[in-house]
């Protein structure tokens, strides 16, 4: 199951990166797509385009990440379905790794700052 | 009412396939000028009886944005992020930056699905029916009207000749291929009547129309006719119908399209004696 999950992330291509910051977002509950474009420039710093929010968000309720919940008037909010967490667990888990390694060998000191 | 090109372009390829193709592309080739005024008018009855209302343009700018998506994925997800457009543009992020974007994503979401990669032969043959208006009708017409230096070559525009072949155009030369092979009747005449005048070393005299060198070069003396007198020479060429003017500057000795005397080498000579 996390292999399967993790894959689904990573096959995602170029849209891998807002696919994950999408799916941090949702960790914390359903938003739309404007709440979404906020609360990923508040944590990641990154402004996401409607145009690219869209395409990764395409493909992950075709992957069956998420969900639409109930619409919101005009708007559709969407939810984190139990494979897409278990999918952002191994992908955050991943780049935990990747990040821990690179601090420990920054640390090492081969190479001042 | 003129109705909307576009709209009439995708009624035809709903209603028969990539069958219109081929008269389509017949009929642009042959009747452009028509297609283009049609086009012209079309624009601007839309234009006049929009409304001109920040909320409406906003409007008109999702519409068109979400246009770029192919039919299916409109139909899913059009209504939330049109929303979507709609909140970014009135949040003041909807530059140029929010277009670009759209018009990469609506292209790769085209060529993801399979609408999108069985309308691609018909779309590239719908934009290749634009070559023959590039190449054939509005570039020459530019080129040709276009001043050129004393002394330079005509353009060399690789068009087809529209004179016909056997009588005036049998030579390669660079003259005979400036001009459409299938345009409107007005251009063809204008056209042939600036290349005869380009072909001619001065012979024709002030008052009376000449017909000219062939284009080959083969000059034959023929008698004078009348301004405004049409006729057609017996070396395949139109003599000026409509135009005194140009065909008094012919007269005079002067390269209709420059307004310089043939012989003038000047850099900025002027026809002050026409």
């Amino acid at each position: 199951m996390g292999r399967d999950a993790r894959s689904s992330v990573e096959v995602l291509g170029r849209y891998a990166g807002p696919a994950t910051w999408i799916l941090s977002s949702l960790a914390d509950g359903p938003k739309h797509g404007y709440a979404l474009i906020n609360d990923i420039e508040g944590f990641a710093g990154v402004r996401l385009q409607p145009g690219t929010l869209y395409a990764a968000l395409t493909r992950l309720v075709e992957g069956g990440l998420i969900e639409p919940t109930g619409p919101d008037g005009r708007r559709q909010p969407y939810r984190l379905t139990p494979p897409g967490a278990e999918a952002l667990r191994e992908q955050l888990t991943m780049q935990r790794r990747i990040a821990e390694l690179g601090l420990r060998r920054l640390s090492a000191g081969l190479v001042t700052p | 009412m003129i109705a909307d090109l576009g709209t009439i372009t995708s009624k035809l390829f709903e209603r028969w396939g990539w069958k219109c193709i081929p008269p389509l592309v017949v009929c642009w080739v042959a009747l452009w000028p028509v297609g283009l005024a049609w086009l012209a008018l079309s624009l601007a009855g839309a234009y006049r009886d929009r409304d001109r209302s920040s909320e409406a343009r906003v409007e008109r700018r999702v519409a068109r944005l979400l246009s770029l998506y192919p039919p299916r994925w409109q139909s899913r997800y059009g209504q939330e992020f049109a929303e979507l457009r709609r909140e970014t543009i009135r949040s003041g992020h909807g530059g140029p930056h929010l277009t670009l974007n759209v018009v990469r994503e609506g292209t790769a979401a085209w060529w993801q699905s399979r609408e999108g990669r069985r309308a691609l032969l018909p779309a590239t043959c719908w934009w290749m029916c634009w070559i023959p208006l590039g190449s054939q009708g509005l570039a020459p017409l530019i080129m040709k009207a276009g001043p050129t230096a004393p002394g330079s070559p005509p353009s060399t525009f690789p068009a087809p000749c529209s004179g016909r072949p056997s009588r005036s155009c049998s030579s390669p030369d660079p003259q005979c291929w400036a001009w459409p092979y299938a345009e409107c009747p007005h251009s063809a005449r204008a056209g042939k009547r600036v290349r005869r005048c380009r072909g001619q070393d001065g012979q024709a005299r002030h008052g009376a129309v000449q017909r000219g060198p062939r284009i080959s070069g083969h000059a034959k003396p023929a008698p004078a006719r009348r301004p405004g007198y049409a006729a057609r020479a017996s070396g395949g060429e139109w003599l000026c119908r409509t135009c005194p003017l140009q065909v008094e500057l012919c007269a005079r000795g002067y390269d209709i399209t420059s307004l310089r005397r043939r012989d003038d080498t000047s850099p900025a000579g002027f026809p002050g004696g026409a």
